[in-house]
């Protein structure tokens, strides 16, 4: 690090603070690149592997071991049985050995010719295994009287078993076919339709429903402290809470706002409002609005509040009307913070899930890029393929933040 | 547009839409609150509401208040702008007509202060749109905001076979007494509510601790102190914060997964403050640089430490800031549902906004989901509106998180 | 490395002493898909007997149906499944492919209890290569519930097949004082899959033949979805499952609905959650005087027509505590067999008639159980002998896709993928016509192994 040179202060002064700077920033840079640098990395590392939910697992062999043949007395014979099976369906394991004590006062009669008992000790190899293979050993035994005596619990030892199996996740087989996977067919252009549509329009709604109510509260009357808080609340509540109320009150079957639709006359039939196509995607969207005008609101309103009020009054003497004010004056001064919510919220509403999530879970046509994710990942439970997903979302997102910086670097107040 | 601007074209005009926005006003409220056939008619709203308009023009107050008792007595004879059904209260409609005259009339008195029959200046027709404008911006915002939660706070109340019979009957039975909080009781007793709620709550204050934590002296590092590569740090630290959490939430997920983290409430106290810092961070950077350098410098002259300056001046100085950071966090951590939704499967560790979506299964009845809901949305309003300045500051402040 | 804990297998008679001594008391996870309150604090109840008796604790879990697929993969994933999971027919052998099921531990269990004491046929639909997936638990067969009073009034047939429901559905269908018929429109929910088996079986069509999937033949699936299409559009609008119909058959508001037989004590008026609402009196069993019911339905292509049945098994998972899980399983299956079918015996046929010494002791001993939540009566007080014979009878000739052909596994894919249900609900949109509906259908099928 070489060091600069401030106004003011030395070469080691500097080189001082700028340590103590860093030494306060690594706690949140080691927990941010932990959790955000770390997590974006293996995204891209997954999307290029044919990795499933059940993949997560690695393939190992399991045993399970009982005495058959309900010995009673000594010289019955009984049967020492391990039922072993390799838990992954489709993954190899190599090299699977099982290594177990061998209980004392049993003789074999019959040792399985893959197993060989030395030093009380038996041992078994069963070489490579295929993906499902199951095993079935079965040692026929004599009990002597000293099993008895001793009161042993084949229990009380556990078997060990041994094998090596490839970690999908660690090798280095890479593949594309996640990628066409989600390139494929007109499923990726529709999602990509639904997902500006909803941006686009959420965003500009929410802007014009902001700027509208910031008008109204850009006065002081008495009460005005209390509308306020209340304008604020959908943003403030819960998104679970507020969504499954939307969700009650536009149920098509015992929902208020088709009982009030059908009761004023305005329809004969319900409408269901979440479930049916071009509908459901225009109501997450009113939504949408619905939940994030407050924020708007309240950015507008703070910006509206600093503006200088000489302005008005000079304008009041050159008789403007209350609408040209609003156009020439109010406007100009208000379009900076307009553009940089713009920008913010349209990022923001990109990369929203919980919303269209509880509200539809993606159906009737209101699957957005990150609801693809969760779908491809967990429903479908292909990891690899909602990692691919991920990262055309991500890629997207580079591409605004472009934008953003070189607005947000012109635009001071935020 | 001149046309427009005649003081017997605007009066009617305005009246005509004003009266059909207060008609269906109080026959939405009607419904909602009784729970009978109450709904407005177009036609018959527009002629009244036109002779209303005119009626209020300025002039003697006697002619609106005249103009307005014959558009009650008409609705109450089924003619006026507001019709209500068959069988529906006598009282109940003469509240609705007296209701929805009243109003139209008031309103229009307002909004036509300024005009007189006449020609009218720009000025004053602009005026009285702009008052009509605000009349329904009133309405309007009020009645989205509340009608779902007033949906929610009545769907708690009632039972099923209620709800089914009368969608719109929200009408409190106050005969059943303490019965009418069933499904908050069975919540608690048999679902464990009362675990979810101190576990949510634990896990958000636990949360604000850790982000304030990591997050002042980082703030203070990027707002007071000069370092090579400040500006490109002040500006990642916005980038982190446009990552969408579900492509976060995926390798967190098989992260988890793999290293048995999932299922705990470690692991969401983990995860819950890297979300919040950046945001945290952001805000406070942007105090700092407004707390006036002098008093500080002059600690420094005094021979404090850096640390002991931020300890003993910086963060008593910036009280107010913590405050509504402390509260922004609190919020985000409290309603984040889906980490919660992810990563915990097992009842005994579920968070409030975890626990509320298990409620929604077609085997439970809705109005358990809908108490569920007020559970977790009543700390968080409570907190709201006894701290609005602090709140309103911390969402102002906090840039533009959705 | 994983190392399972082997077990001893002294006498049955051994096997069966739950010492309170037991070696180590684990705590055991069990996921149930009965989660109604009053049935979650029943199965409660259980678990606390269960621990008196074995001393290890059992956790009831309720977890939706819906989300019992991908919960299951997820926890397996993250290797922290449950040890015991209450599953519906469906998943018993795709999951125990998958390796989600202990196959070892539910054939132990059943071979304890005495392979013959079990139903055969709810053993036969979980059997597999190497034993039996799961435990069958309980079962019950599908009903075409209906307004016996309206069609006496108008001289219709009872809905035993395709023509006599359409033939009501002229004569009843008068919105919205009568719909029609309430049929399942919501994809996601498992309601809407039981419902169209049900009706694609009353047609003699199936996905499945002895090597895998088979092409549905075109002309029997038409009339399939022609059916399907006319019970919808005599349905309310809305995205429907069993709640709208229970409700709407409820109030009076519908003629037939298909349910299961869960719905018997409600109709009587003993639950007060889900009151019948046609009268002022939400305790009164006039709804079910005024009910008919049907097990076997029939389409134009089969006139024989069958019966839908669904059984729930007991799963003991990989990751259990294997011991405690099976000795769960046992006391359920056993001393607490009267108490788990008690949970509610309207829908819960027992499939294991008795034990080895008294091979009807379960199904006497489940005849007087009485059904209900806030009041309770035997069914035989509800209803008539002849009407419960019928349904109880359903259960022995009941079938699923794949069952005959030794392919339930597969059909059971092809179940849960819901792609059925999904093109259904666009043929009955208007999304394509029925022969390319048959089409999609058929190429998604394919699609799936």
């Amino acid at each position: 690090m070489t060091a600069q040179t401030p106004p003011r202060g030395t070469g080691p002064l500097a080189r001082r603070e700028a340590r103590l700077a860093w030494g306060l920033l690594a706690p949140t840079v080691i927990a941010v690149s932990l959790v955000v640098i770390l997590p974006l990395l293996a995204i891209f590392w997954i999307s290029f592997k044919p990795v499933e939910l059940a993949d997560l697992r690695p393939p190992v062999p399991i045993v399970r071991e009982d005495l058959r043949g309900n010995p009673e007395i000594a010289g019955d014979i009984g049967t020492l049985r391990y039922r072993l099976r390799n838990s992954s369906q489709d993954q190899a394991i190599t090299g699977v050995t099982l290594t177990d004590t061998w209980p004392a006062g049993l003789e074999p009669v019959d040792l399985d010719d893959r197993c060989a008992v030395t030093d009380a000790t038996l041992f078994c190899d069963f070489g490579d295994w295929t993906g499902g293979t199951r095993e079935r050993l079965e040692l026929e035994v004599t009990v002597s009287q000293d099993f008895f005596d001793a009161g042993i619990d084949i229990k009380d030892s556990a078997p060990i078993l041994t094998g090596d199996a490839d970690n999908i996740l660690t090798n280095f087989d890479f593949t594309a076919t996640n990628f066409v996977k989600v390139f494929d067919g007109g499923e990726f252009w529709s999602v990509l339709y639904v997902t500006l549509f909803y941006t686009i329009v959420g965003t500009i709604g929410a802007l014009v429903f902001g700027l509208f109510a910031a008008m109204l509260l850009n006065k002081s009357f008495r009460g005005q402290g209390i509308l306020r808080g209340l304008y604020l609340f959908p943003y403030v509540a819960p998104v679970i809470a507020v969504a499954f109320a939307w969700i009650l009150l536009f149920d098509p079957f015992s929902g208020s706002a088709n009982a009030l639709l059908v009761q004023m006359g305005v329809t004969t039939e319900t409408i269901n409002f979440f479930g049916e196509k071009p509908l459901a995607l225009i109501m997450v969207t009113v939504f949408e609005i619905w939940r994030y005008f407050p924020l708007s609101f309240l950015f507008i309103l703070a910006r509206m509040q600093s503006i200088d009020t000489d302005m008005y009054e000079a304008a009041d003497m050159d008789g403007a009307s209350p609408f040209q004010k609003f156009w020439y004056l109010s406007m100009p001064q208000l379009l900076g913070i307009l553009s940089v919510l713009f920008l913010l919220r349209f990022i923001w509403t990109f990369n929203k899930f919980d919303d269209i999530f509880l509200l539809t879970g993606g159906n009737a046509g209101t699957r957005t890029l990150t609801v693809n994710v969760y779908e491809q990942a967990f429903a479908v439970s292909n990891i690899g393929a909602g990692a691919a997903v991920a990262v055309v979302i991500f890629c997207c997102l580079l591409l605004f933040s472009v934008f953003f910086f070189k607005f947000i670097s012109q635009e001071e107040g935020l | 547009m001149s046309l427009l601007r005649y003081g017997y074209v605007t009066g009617p005009l305005l009246g005509a839409m004003w009266t059909f926005i207060i008609a269906t006003t109080v026959a939405v409220a009607m419904s909602f609150g009784t729970g009978d056939a109450f709904r407005p008619s177009l036609w018959m709203s527009l002629i009244w509401g036109a002779a209303l308009g005119f009626a209020c023009l300025p002039g003697h107050w006697g002619k609106p208040v005249g103009a307005g008792v014959a558009i009650s007595v008409l609705s109450l004879l089924g003619f006026g702008p507001i019709i209500s059904g068959a069988n529906v209260s006598g009282f109940s409609s003469l509240l609705g007509a007296l209701s929805m005259a009243g109003f139209s009339a008031l309103g229009l008195w307002i909004m036509l202060r300024e005009c007189q029959p006449a020609a009218l200046t720009r000025h004053e027709f602009e005026e009285a749109v702009i008052r009509f404008l605000t009349g329904f911006g009133y309405i309007f915002f009020t009645a989205i905001v509340l009608i779902p939660f007033y949906v929610m706070v009545m769907t708690s109340l009632k039972n099923q076979s209620e709800l089914i019979q009368n969608p719109l009957d929200f009408s409190i039975d106050f005969s059943k007494g303490w019965d009418l909080f069933r499904s908050y009781s069975e919540l608690f007793g048999q679902f464990d509510f009362g675990t979810y709620l101190w576990t949510s709550f634990f896990i958000s204050v636990l949360t604000v601790f850790i982000t304030l934590a990591f997050a002042v002296p980082g703030a203070y590092a990027i707002a007071r102190l000069r370092f090579k590569g400040r500006a490109a740090f002040g500006r990642s630290i916005l980038l982190i914060y446009m990552v969408p959490m579900i492509v976060l939430a995926l390798p967190i997920y098989i992260a988890f997964s793999m290293t048995g983290l999932r299922n705990s409430i470690f692991g969401i106290v983990l995860i819950y403050p890297v979300t919040t810092i950046p945001v945290a961070l952001y805000m406070l950077q942007g105090y700092f640089r407004g707390l006036p350098g002098e008093v500080e410098e002059a600690g420094l002259m005094d021979g404090l430490s850096r640390l002991a300056v931020i300890w003993k001046i910086t963060l008593p100085l910036s009280l107010p800031a913590l405050a509504s950071v402390s509260l922004y966090v609190f919020m985000i951590a409290w309603n984040e549902f889906l980490l919660a939704f992810m990563l915990l499967d097992d009842p005994s560790k579920f968070t409030l906004t975890r626990g509320i979506a298990s409620l929604n299964s077609s085997e439970i009845p809705r109005q358990h989901l809908m108490a569920g809901s007020v559970i977790a949305t009543v700390p968080i309003m409570a907190l709201f509106l006894g701290l609005e300045k602090f709140m309103t500051k911390g969402l102002t402040a906090g840039s533009v998180k959705g | 490395m994983m190392t399972l804990k082997a077990q001893t297998l002294g006498t049955a008679a051994m096997a069966l002493v739950l010492s309170a001594f037991a070696a180590s008391a684990d705590d055991l996870r069990f996921w149930t898909t009965e989660e109604q309150p009053e049935r979650l604090a029943k199965q409660q109840e259980m678990a606390a007997a269960f621990a008196a008796a074995s001393g290890h604790n059992v956790e009831v879990i309720p977890v939706s149906e819906t989300d019992l697929g991908t919960r299951a993969t997820a926890a397996y994933a993250a290797g922290d499944l449950p040890d015991v999971i209450y599953h519906p027919l469906q998943y018993a052998l795709p999951w125990a492919e998958a390796g989600i099921l202990d196959i070892d531990a539910a054939t132990d269990v059943v071979e304890m209890l005495g392979e013959d004491t079990f139903a055969p046929g709810a053993l036969t639909m979980a059997a597999t290569a190497d034993g039996f997936a799961s435990v069958p638990v309980d079962g019950w067969t599908q009903m075409v519930v209906y307004r016996a009073d309206l069609f006496e009034e108008k001289g219709l047939q009872p809905p035993t097949s395709y023509a006599n429901v359409q033939a009501a559905l002229e004569a009843l269908h008068n919105p919205p004082e009568v719909y029609g018929f309430v049929a399942p429109t919501k994809i996601d929910e498992n309601f809407m899959s039981q419902v169209l088996e049900h009706v694609f079986l009353a047609n003699g069509v199936t996905p499945v033949g002895r090597d895998g999937f088979t092409a549905l033949d075109e002309a029997k699936t038409i009339e399939v979805l022609d059916f399907y299409k006319a019970i919808v559009e005599a349905s309310p609008p809305g995205e429907l499952y069993w709640d709208q119909s229970r409700s709407l058959y409820f109030s009076g508001n519908a003629a037939m609905i298909i349910w299961s037989p869960f719905i018997l004590d409600e109709l009587a008026g003993l639950r007060d959650s889900a009151p019948p609402t046609i009268t002022d009196d939400p305790t009164s069993s006039e709804l079910a005087s005024r009910t008919g019911i049907v097990t076997n339905f029939s389409g134009p292509s089969n006139p024989d027509g069958a019966a839908w049945g669904d059984i729930r098994y007991f799963g003991v998972t990989t990751d259990a505590s294997t011991d405690a899980a099976m000795e769960f399983v046992q006391y359920s299956m056993d001393e607490g067999y009267t108490q788990t079918l008690s949970i509610a015996p309207e829908g819960k046929f027992p499939v294991r008639r008795g034990t080895a010494d008294n091979p009807t002791e379960f199904a006497e001993a489940w005849a007087t159980l009485p059904v209900g939540v806030d009041r309770k009566a035997p069914l035989g007080d509800l209803y008539d002998q002849a009407m419960i014979d019928e349904i109880v009878g359903g259960l022995d000739v009941a079938q699923r896709w794949g069952v005959s052909e030794g392919q339930l596994s597969l059909a059971s894919k092809m179940i849960n993928s819901q792609v059925i249900n999904r093109l259904v609900r666009e043929y009955v949109d208007g999304a394509r016509d029925a022969s390319a509906t048959v089409a999609a259908m058929n190429e998604a099928l394919a699609a799936i192994d």
